[in-house]
């Protein structure tokens, strides 16, 4: 996964070594250190999504539970272990358990659980909701200045 | 040596002008793969005293289509050249000696670049719309003598060779695969999904039909036109051979409608689609075309990890790779539309 402190870092470090040295105004300079600290200053304190991921946590919880007493044991032996794991690793970091959420989706998925069968349109409906959801948090985008900057 | 020597140095020797000069050298952001550079190249040539506006594009340290191999797209920008609206290709470069990384040098071609995007005013960046019409139908017009170009008779048929439209599609799947799990992503639910759609999907496309070469990212922002003639068809990074609705699909994907129902911001899809035919091109088989539309997504999210990893790993400092970041939340609804799990967005 990559962390917010990595994107931060890169950042900073492109702002300072290559956007820096081309300002020549003392005012737009001034702006710019400010910005590093500013950067500085969020190092160790984000995670991405906020409140979502806890939504997307819950909704993970309802699928994945209802995944566990769907599955077959003797067909599906690792995917049922993975399952009752994440059902009693409720203490794990959020973050932790949103990756080791998703991954079980991912492998429900390649097992065939999304092609049809008593799980399909729970999956299906996990995706479109979270989809939905993170995509309402969407900005439009700079895409025309970035690209002709 | 300094950038600005090492271009001189390289200009005197392929040109054997020891007197050729480099001028008005200026770097651009436009685009978000190969490095550019424009200048003038002054030599002398049979005796005679040429003054040409070039533009070099060389390969980047790390990027959005990594590992990179400027030859393919040398080879299909020379191969078309003349069939379709090309920019001449002077020399190319396959090794970093002379300056720094593999380049090659084109003629500058005159025309705007138009963006897929709507303007602050929420309009077309062509606002005109009988230009907007001319303008696609020059572009499919190019798109479709691409498409029927005699590959075979050219230095692309040694590129890797689909035998039908479904050895193809599963051609292209194994690709974007390779490429999305090269970046090593987060677990994406979405995009497992789709992967699987698109094996089930290729498995029950007809294996009768075109093989052409395909430019890959045949799209608005992808041009130079002036007025409603297309001027020069660019960035050929990810041509090969393959199923002609591959370009169709991504030209009118939403990736590029910038929130219009118009494809490329231009006309709408089904226009560009006849058009296309209009012109000259293969048969639209809606199958197929849903197969890659959907594969749109996916390459795209593809694209995107590659970039944003290449950033977390310190391999660029380009800071356009960190937007893909959030911008990734928008591929899975282009994907979950096209794959019927999340609603269309056009209501």
């Amino acid at each position: 996964m990559i962390e917010p402190n990595r994107i931060l870092e890169g950042i900073a470090h492109t702002l300072e070594q290559s956007v820096l040295p081309a300002l020549q105004s003392g005012f737009a300079r001034g702006q710019l250190f400010a910005a590093l600290e500013a950067l500085d200053g969020l190092q160790g304190q984000l995670r991405w999504g906020g409140m979502l991921l806890d939504q997307e946590a819950a909704a993970l919880s309802d699928l994945l539970e209802q995944a566990a007493t769907v599955l077959d044991d003797n067909v599906d032996a690792d995917l049922g272990r993975g399952l009752r794991a994440y059902s009693a690793g409720d203490g794990a970091p959020l973050e932790e358990r949103l990756r080791e959420g998703r991954r079980l989706v991912c492998a429900l998925i390649e097992a065939g659980h999304a092609d049809g069968g008593e799980l399909a349109s729970a999956i299906d409906g996990y995706l479109a909701n979270d989809t939905i959801l993170k995509a309402m948090a969407l900005r439009p985008s700079r895409l025309a200045e970035i690209s002709q900057g | 040596m300094d950038f600005d020597d090492s271009l001189r140095r390289y200009l005197r020797r392929v040109t054997g002008d020891p007197d050729a000069e480099i001028a008005d050298l200026r770097r651009h952001t436009q685009g978000f793969s190969l490095e550019t550079v424009s200048f003038v190249g002054a030599w002398s040539e049979d005796g005679l005293a040429v003054r040409q506006q070039l533009v070099l594009r060389r390969q980047p340290p790390a990027g959005l289509l990594e590992p990179y191999d400027l030859a393919p797209q040398v080879m299909a920008m020379r191969a078309v050249h003349g069939a379709l609206a090309v920019p001449r290709v002077r020399w190319f470069e396959n090794d970093s000696a002379a300056l720094g990384a593999p380049f090659y040098v084109m003629d500058f071609v005159e025309g705007d670049v138009p963006l897929p995007v709507l303007g602050p005013d929420g309009l077309p960046p062509i606002t005109d719309e009988v230009e907007r019409e001319a303008l696609a139908r020059d572009l499919t017009a190019n798109l479709a003598r691409l498409h029927r170009l005699d590959w075979k008779a050219t230095e692309v048929a040694a590129f890797e060779q689909p035998t039908g439209p479904r050895d193809a599609a599963f051609g292209q799947i194994a690709h974007w695969r390779g490429f999305y799990q090269r970046a090593h992503p987060e677990p994406n639910p979405m995009l497992a999904r789709a992967f699987r759609e698109l094996d089930r999907r290729a498995a029950t496309l007809s294996q009768d039909g075109p093989v052409c070469v395909v430019h890959g990212d045949f799209r608005t922002g992808n041009f130079l036109r002036e007025g409603g003639q297309v001027r020069a068809v660019l960035d050929w990074e990810m041509v090969h051979l393959g199923d002609p609705l591959e370009d169709l699909a991504w030209a009118t994907s939403r990736l590029w409608r910038g929130q219009s129902k118009l494809a490329g911001v231009l006309v709408p899809c089904e226009r560009f689609l006849g058009l296309y035919q209009e012109a000259g091109g293969y048969e639209v088989d809606p199958e197929r075309l849903a197969f890659y539309d959907l594969m749109s997504g996916v390459k795209m999210a593809a694209i995107m990890n590659t970039g944003l990893r290449a950033f977390a790993d310190q391999r660029t400092s380009d800071l356009r790779m960190t937007i893909f970041r959030h911008q990734l939340a928008g591929m899975n609804i282009i994907v979950g539309e096209a794959l019927g799990i999340v609603p269309s967005l056009d209501g």
